[in-house]
């Protein structure tokens, strides 16, 4: 399984293949961004717009985020994970305070230009707090409802800002996290069955009525044709139009999903579609795939239940949060404002999203060697 | 626990499967795509307005209405980019359409030089119909030029509403940004003036949203989705376009015979104007202001020497002169005093003064300097029904500003604070609330402006000429109207209309009765000025000349000097009168406004002829239980 593996060298990386979907998607996400925002007229389109640049920069710091992560104990983690999780809980506090409306919604932290998005972090942290809380303990219920609390506390205040779809992907890889730990499957009956009697509970209480109206025109797209319902409609055509191979990006020329102000970030995925085609965008949903698929690798193979917890926590963060987004460009689920890992534009969520694959490179580092290394010498550290 | 693990590996598997199966769908199996769709392709909004609304009169004419009206555009965004392709282009073009070659590339120009390029630019405004479908026929195929079919507006009546229809054009750079915010495209057209401007709201409507996608040209290739918009609300005017017919006819002979005065200065003005209005709920039934002019003249394609000719006139038709302009009132004014002066307790019923012809007083500073009040005749000992009847100058000025012998008082007047308190109570020196822009608040003076305005103090005879209506106090017509109104309806200063209703999806609104205010007086007052203008109407009195035969009304003539005087130091006059018909049960206030004029002879037998146009079209309730 191990490409380096073949090589004498140490390798550069552990594990590669979480490191060139996320250089890959980097990429395809600084060429939307760059085609997206590029002037035509005064702009040559080699010349990266302001946009543009911050997504390189932010690109560049992300991947030296991840070999540093690969060279770092993951275990330190352990001893840090109550720290980061009350820092988090204390910037979502600090951002519905004080934080800065955007769409309708309280969502960024503002400082000196700089934004910064804290439920991102928060995304990690839980993961970070729920491998250490969980890692050792006998699967039951009290640590279970430990477990729920750690969720729920951040879950609801992400969803107060309002900010449906991070609060989703916390939940999955919340469960996730519990199915992996080894949770007795009577429970985990118990906590699926409660779940779908909450959900309605939940939706007249918690969700907002923005969100509550696009998922009246999800079903129906006709009931706001020029508004949400117009959204979907581009979002149709410019997928149609991409057909096998695309449009082709900076090709000049409109795209269906101009005058769309979220295309880079909640739209990436249908501008990939209509820019690369189903060829591209097919291998978008491959690259994910891939960087699920190694992840739970990671997991798999963690010399240690912490590791094998964390690794499994921050792919599920991961994968849900990109089949979310995929999902909601599909027309698969009701519009919900989500960004696509490594793709879309924002700097704190490429930041955290590096993060977590750093510290997946790190949990793959430490696994017991193979025999073939051991024959070979070949170990890390 | 690998085995959980890898049972969630498996289902990130199928979860992404799952996604990649409904991307096939879309992009492959059954894309969403429009038929001659391309890359390039866009979705806008494209707003529409909808129909302006219809105005119409009281009696359900149609003043208003919406015609097509064809310009052959030019967008130069359109046209090729490349300059010897574009030189191309025009060369066509002009041939196709006649505009000259230079025109059309200064057009194209400007237009290329300009913010928005893809504006279209007019090369030929206001196509005849058949016009318009040749020059659409020659251009077809060639990209960059259009006809276009833009919303006009046609209206009846000539000159006859001018001043109240206002019109719709172009929006003024100023209120552009006021405009664009409320949705208005950069060219769109907007009330102006009048009615048009005031109800732009109500006669716009909402505009509908047509979401398209458009090819690279902007060439639509199919909507995607549709608002429809609503159409505008009807207005319906208070005003009778016969009746408005009927009082200007009647305000031009007031103005000729008015010229015909002597001693009406150099140059006279003829212009005049007269309201009629409700007593009762303060619709304008008649709103006539000379000289006026044609409608249609701004509402495009109006001639060009026309709209100089009367943007230059002196006799300045544009302004509106019931509302816009106001001047002293003269002997008009004398109701108001008596109003004040009763329920003050300056004055009585009985209260008798004599008339010898002038007043006389000493100044204040130096005695041997003695001012002279004139009367315009001696008439001798009379009480306030005489006084008013008679419109004894001498006797308004007792009652404004009192009389003194050497330092004692013989007769306590108002003063002037309360002349002016009472003034304003029935609207004068502000705006009425007229449902019209740019209304004057006339002015009502008092020794503190005064002496702001002027740094003069207030002297014994100012109270005089105020008294009767003269100095500095100005009234518009239209308040006037109100005024006599207030009376005739028991004290109610009542805010004027011009629009009755508003009709939206079939139902009509109405505009509804205001009330600003309620004149500060008992009843009894009231009927006792009501009194002194029905005395006015009779055989003796000033104001019987507009009175319509067979009919009791009140009444009042004005006559009030301005200008300069001539070499015999005559001044010229306005003429004035007020009135409210029938006596017994008020319908109507009726103010004419002659700017060169006597009260009697010439503003009176104008009032007359609007009272019995209005009542011989629509018999009162009086007229109609007489056999």
């Amino acid at each position: 399984m191990t490409a380096a593996s073949a090589r004498p060298r140490r390798p550069a990386l552990p594990d590669p293949w979480l490191l060139l979907p996320v250089i890959a998607l980097g990429l395809l996400g600084l060429v939307l961004v760059q085609a997206t925002t590029a002037d035509p007229v005064t702009l040559h389109p080699s010349r990266l717009s302001a946009q543009a640049t911050r997504h390189a920069l932010y690109l560049a710091l992300g991947l030296v985020l991840i070999v540093a992560g690969s060279r770092f104990d993951y275990r330190l983690i352990r001893r840090l994970a109550p720290l980061v999780y009350l820092a988090s809980l204390a910037l979502l506090l600090l951002v519905l305070a004080v934080g800065s409306h955007e769409y309708g919604a309280r969502r960024w932290l503002t400082l000196g230009g700089v934004s910064y998005q804290p439920s991102e972090l928060a995304k990690l942290a839980l993961i970070f707090a729920g491998a250490a809380l969980l890692a050792g303990r006998e699967p039951g219920v009290r640590p279970l409802l430990l477990w729920s609390a750690h969720m729920l506390l951040p879950g609801a205040l992400i969803l107060l800002e309002p900010d449906l779809g991070t609060t989703l992907v916390i939940g999955a890889a919340w469960a996730a996290v519990t199915v992996a730990w080894g949770l007795q499957w009577r429970l985990l009956t118990g906590i699926a069955v409660a779940s779908i009697a909450v959900v309605p509970i939940a939706f007249t209480i918690a969700v907002p009525d923005y969100q509550r109206e696009r998922i009246a025109v999800f079903v129906d797209p006709g009931r706001d044709p020029l508004g949400s319902g117009f959204t979907l409609r581009q979002v149709e055509v410019a997928l149609g139009s991409g057909s096998w191979l695309g449009n082709g990006v900076l090709a000049g020329g409109g795209s269906a999903l101009e005058g769309l102000s979220t295309r880079a970030s909640d739209f990436a995925f249908a501008q990939s579609g209509e820019a690369l085609g189903f060829l591209g965008a097919a291998a978008v949903i491959v690259l994910y795939a891939l960087v699920a698929w190694r992840g739970a690798r990671a997991a798999a193979v963690a010399p240690d239940e912490f590791g094998r917890l964390l690794a499994l926590g921050l792919t599920a963060t991961i994968a849900v949060q990109a089949a979310l987004h995929i999902a909601v460009n599909l027309r698969l689920f009701p519009a919900t404002g989500i960004a696509l890992p490594f793709v879309s534009t924002g700097g704190s969520a490429l930041v955290s999203m590096c993060t977590a694959i750093g510290v997946l490179e790190s949990i793959a580092a430490h696994r017991p060697a193979t025999p073939r290394e051991q024959w070979t010498g070949e170990r890390w550290r | 626990m690998t085995r959980r693990i890898l049972g969630l590996q498996v289902a990130a598997l199928a979860l992404f499967a799952l996604l990649a199966a409904q991307l096939a769908r879309m992009q492959l199996l059954d894309p969403e795509v429009p038929p001659g769709y391309e890359p390039g392709t866009e979705a806008r909004v494209v707003r529409a307005e909808s129909p302006r609304g219809l105005i119409v009169d009281r009696g359900g004419r149609v003043i208003a209405r919406n015609v097509p009206r064809f310009d052959l555009v030019v967008v130069p965004g359109d046209l090729p980019r490349d300059q010897a392709a574009r030189a191309r282009a025009l060369v066509d073009l002009s041939h196709a359409t006649g505009v000259p070659l230079g025109t059309l590339a200064g057009e194209v120009d400007r237009g290329l030089r300009s913010v928005d390029p893809l504006a279209a630019r007019p090369l030929i405004s206001g196509l005849s119909r058949e016009q318009a479908i040749a020059m659409r026929a020659a251009t077809a195929g060639i990209a960059g030029v259009d006809v276009r079919v833009t919303p006009g507006r046609a209206y009846e009546g000539g000159m006859l509403l001018a001043h109240i229809l206002g019109h719709v054009g172009a929006i003024d750079e100023e209120e552009l940004a006021s405009y664009l915010a409320r949705g208005y495209a950069m060219n769109g057209a907007v009330g102006r003036d009048g009615v048009e401007r005031i109800y732009e709201a109500a006669l716009r409507g909402e505009p509908g949203r047509r979401l398209v996608l458009t090819a690279a040209a902007g060439r639509e290739i199919a909507t995607l989705g549709e608002l429809p918009g609503r159409a505008g609300a009807t207005l319906m005017l208070s005003v009778d376009l016969e009746l408005q017919r009927a009082t200007a006819a009647a305000l031009q002979r007031g103005i000729a015979t008015g010229l015909a005065r002597p001693d009406q200065g150099p140059s006279p003005v003829p212009a005049g104007a007269a309201v009629l209005l409700d007593a009762r709920t303060g619709e304008v039934l008649a709103l006539v202001s000379s000289p006026a002019y044609d409608a249609n003249l701004f509402a495009g394609g109006g001639d060009a020497g026309q709209i100089a000719s009367a943007l230059v006139d002196p006799a300045r038709p544009l302004v509106d002169r019931t509302y816009m302009e106001a001047h002293p009132p003269g002997s008009t004014f004398k109701p108001l005093v008596a109003l004040a002066a009763l329920q003050e307790g300056v004055a009585t019923p009985q209260t008798r003064i004599a008339s010898y012809g002038a007043l006389y007083v000493q100044d204040v500073y130096n005695p041997s300097v003695t001012y002279v009040f004139g009367d315009w005749a001696a008439h001798g000992t009379l009480d306030l029904y005489g006084g008013m009847a008679r419109s004894s100058d001498v006797y308004f000025y007792y009652l404004a500003g009192g009389y003194w012998q050497g330092r004692r008082e013989v007769f306590r007047g108002l003063g002037p604070d309360r002349v002016a308190a009472y003034a304003r109570s029935a609207g004068l020196g502000t705006p009425t609330g007229i449902d019209l822009p740019g209304e004057a608040p006339g002015l009502v003076p008092d020794p503190a402006w005064k002496l702001k305005a002027t740094g003069d103090t207030w002297f014994l005879g100012d109270t005089y000429t105020f008294g009767i209506g003269q100095g500095y106090l100005t009234t518009t017509p239209l308040q006037m109207a109100v005024f006599t109104a207030a009376i005739a309806n028991g004290g109610e200063v009542l805010v004027p209309r011009v629009v009755r209703g508003i009709e939206r999806d079939g139902r009509i609104e109405s505009t509804g009765r205001r009330v600003r205010g309620t004149l500060p007086v008992s009843p009894d007052t009231v009927r006792i000025v009501r009194e002194t203008m029905r005395a006015s109407t009779g055989p003796t009195g000033t104001a019987s000349s507009g009175q319509p035969a067979g009919m009791t009304i009140g009444g009042k003539t004005g006559t009030a000097e301005f200008g300069t005087p001539d070499a015999k130091g005559t001044y010229p006059t306005h003429g004035w009168y007020i009135g409210f018909a029938p006596y017994d049960r008020p319908e109507v206030a009726v103010a004419v406004y002659l700017h060169h004029g006597v009260g009697a002879m010439d503003a009176g037998p104008v009032a007359r002829e609007i009272l019995e146009a209005y009542f011989g079209s629509r018999p009162s309730p009086s007229a109609r239980s007489a056999p």
